[in-house]
């Protein structure tokens, strides 16, 4: 059992990190958390510099927990241009590869991913925007919450019902759906508690006309796609939650040595450090398990249920901790957003309450643990 | 006083907050506490609760005093803490000075002091930048080589902060051109470390209004969002910690506003229970409410950071934790 990092990894990260130190400069981070914006000449220079290396997913996952140790709103908005790509990989026809895929991979567009509804989030199959065949298109009507990058993607793999079935869920289809087409508004949600740097919006369909091409892969199989995703992207979201934790904690020492010797030395500061560091590196382990799985093609649900939900939890109790042991200084540091931008990561890409019942269930049906 | 005389005020708060207040609390969180609601809480005689009647002010008990200060939480932590730092301290801190003579134009509004929050620590990072409430006043209550004293002052740059909680009160890093001490406390820690035993349930009562608002918002939503067909009440996930938040809340409520009289070792400890369920209870609340939750305008989000930024505000916890651990112990403990 191999638990270091290959060289080419570490030296990756040491990559990520030293672009990460430079670029997301306190003022930077300040002013994008300020005015809720994510510069366009950042976003260029880190796919010319290829800090994010889709070619390898241990370099993405690598690359997302050493960004958002740095800064996680800035970190997140780095990596989401790519956010829904996978869907379109992994079941898009070669139209779809060939018109948008190859636009998004050269840095020329952006991606989105529009599930979530404003009267259901966690409820993925209750949702109730339509795509209704007319012709040679669908016509979409309704309306999503919460879409990251709304407001500035070009393209969205966005999830509608295509007909009323039984099980709910077999009657979703997965569209690729381009902003600029009529009908289509975006309304940025400005005032987010955290990862303000990230574009945040609600998304207004009315009778947008999908062709039928941009159906990406079959009808009633959208569900499977979404949840195929997810169970990729929430490895990511886990990386963040490492990435969080680890910045948080690394401050927290530095703000603790700064209060000098004396107070380093008091045990229940030592512990509050021994308990942060032990969760830290417990969730890399599980994310790494569960990554290790997903990039031999044998994804685990389970494990990537457990990842997704105990780094976040790990991320918010590093955070909080952090902020405890280091008094004003931490409130008057980067720290104070570190947990800010943490708490998101309990509730986006399925709450903790969601990956909490995926894991029993899945573990009630095989009737026993590993 | 009694838990009839308590709800009372308590009652009669709540029509006042939610006719004055209501509505604008998330407004506060953007451009600050307007002089002209200042100016109500003053005429309700709430800036000045426990300062006493011969120097102006209402001259309430304790039990009264935290009563306010848990209602006001409950709508906003902001105002709260404003009636808490007049009161609690600058108050306490005059009159230990014997300067209560300034208290009038301090409580009528027409002299800002502002307050060096270094006064709290015990272990302050050398170098480290100053963090000041209202650091534009032209008076301050600041700690000048280890001292607090009370000093005019001369602003060149008040500094700001993206501040974790209570946004609708100003903290900056001043500049002082001049600093010209007018009093001064001369033995600051064991003043300091007499005050915190006394501010400690008046600081657990902010806790515990803030606490209070948000377990409400999260058991009213809960009943009326669905998921799944459902309410989301009817999920375990969901309703049985609002549950048991809601009976702790009530304990720590009923212990908070007895009027039996309290040790050192009760004070100090119900503000350890108290910040520290504000924390879990306002989290819970953010989650319950999931993305809604996230966002300012649904006034959820701000309870947890406010209850995060109490908990740092008046200095380190260990120091505080060590003050309860001695109470406890009646000698030096817990010091390793």
């Amino acid at each position: 059992m191999e638990f270091n990092l290959e060289e080419k990894y570490v030296e990756y990260g040491k990559k990520v990190r030293d672009f990460a130190q430079k670029e997301f400069t306190r003022a930077l981070i300040e002013k994008c958390d300020n005015d809720e914006h994510y510069p366009e000449e950042l976003r260029v220079k880190t796919y010319n510099e290829g800090i994010m290396d889709f070619t390898d997913p241990w370099k993405v996952l690598i690359g997302i927990e050493e960004l958002c140790s740095v800064d996680e709103s800035l970190g997140v908005a780095a990596t989401t241009p790519y956010f829904g790509v996978e869907v379109l990989m992994l079941f898009g026809s070669d139209y779809i590869k060939e018109k948008y895929l190859a636009e998004v991979s050269k840095g020329k567009a952006i991606m989105g991913l529009a599930v979530t509804e404003p009267g259901g989030g966690s409820d993925v199959a209750g949702l109730t925007t339509t795509a209704t065949p007319d012709g040679t298109h669908y016509l979409m009507n309704g309306g999503k919450m919460f879409i990251t990058n709304g407001t500035i993607a070009d393209y969205f793999v966005l999830l509608a019902r295509t007909s009323n079935e039984e099980k709910r869920h077999h009657g979703l289809s997965c569209f690729l759906v381009e902003s600029s087409w009529e009908g289509f508004t975006a309304n940025k949600l400005k005032g987010k508690m955290g990862v303000r740097a990230t574009d945040t919006a609600e998304l207004i369909l009315s009778n947008v006309k999908v062709p039928k091409e941009n159906l990406i892969g079959e009808e009633g199989k959208g569900f499977n796609y979404i949840m195929t995703f997810f169970n990729i992207s929430r490895i990511y979201v886990a990386a963040q939650g490492l990435g969080v934790a680890k910045g948080a904690i690394n401050k927290a020492m530095e703000i603790v040595k700064a209060k000098g010797p004396g107070y380093a030395s008091q045990e229940s500061i030592q512990f509050a450090i021994s308990e942060m560091a032990t969760r830290l590196e417990a969730a890399r382990l599980l994310t790494y398990k569960a990554a290790t799985f997903l990039f031999n093609f044998n994804p685990n649900p389970t494990l990537t249920s457990m990842a997704k939900y105990y780094a976040a939890e790990t991320a918010v109790f590093c955070t909080e901790k952090a902020l405890e042991i280091t008094g004003l200084e931490g409130l008057n540091s980067q720290l104070e957003r570190f947990l800010r931008d943490a708490k998101i990561l309990e509730i986006w890409e399925g709450t903790s309450e969601i990956e909490k019942l995926v894991v029993a269930r899945n573990l009630l049906k095989e009737g026993k643990v590993s | 006083m009694s838990n009839e005389e308590t709800e009372l005020i308590r009652s009669s708060l709540d029509d006042f907050l939610s006719r004055e207040l209501y509505g604008n609390e998330t407004e506060i969180e953007r451009t600050g506490i307007s002089s002209e609601f200042l100016g109500k809480l003053s005429q309700q005689g709430f800036l000045a609760a426990i300062v006493p009647a011969e120097l102006g002010g209402s001259g309430l008990d304790n039990t009264s005093y935290r009563a306010i200060l848990m209602e006001l939480a409950r709508y906003s932590g902001s105002v709260a803490l404003r009636v808490l730092l007049l009161n609690s301290l600058v108050y306490r801190i005059l009159k230990k000075m014997g300067k209560e003579s300034m208290l009038g134009d301090v409580l009528s509004g027409k002299l800002a002091i502002s307050i060096d929050t270094s006064m709290f620590s015990s272990f302050a990072a050398a170098g480290s930048e100053k963090f000041f409430i209202d650091p534009g006043a032209p008076v301050s209550l600041l700690m000048n080589n280890n001292e607090l004293v009370l000093a005019s002052v001369k602003v060149g740059k008040a500094g700001s902060y993206r501040q974790l909680g209570f946004r609708g009160i100003p903290f900056g890093n001043p500049e002082f051109t001049t600093i010209e001490k007018i009093a001064g406390v001369s033995d600051t820690r064991k003043f300091m470390d007499e005050l915190i035993p006394e501010i400690s349930p008046e600081i657990a009562s902010i806790a515990i209004g803030m606490a209070e608002a948000s377990i409400d918002k999260a058991r009213e939503y809960s009943k009326v969002r669905k998921a799944f067909g459902t309410s989301l009440s009817s999920f375990q996930p969901l309703a049985f910690p609002l549950a048991i938040l809601s009976t702790q809340l009530k304990s720590l409520s009923e212990f908070l506003m007895s009027p039996a009289e309290r040790t050192d070792t009760d004070k100090l400890g119900i503000k350890e229970l108290a910040t520290e369920f504000a924390i879990v209870a306002s989290k819970q609340s953010l989650q319950t409410h999931g993305g809604y939750g996230y966002i300012e305008d649904f006034g959820i989000e701000k309870f947890y950071r406010d209850s995060l930024a109490l908990n740092s505000l008046f200095g380190e916890r260990v120091h505080s934790l060590r003050l309860l651990a001695k109470s406890y112990y009646g000698e030096e403990a817990g010091n390793l």
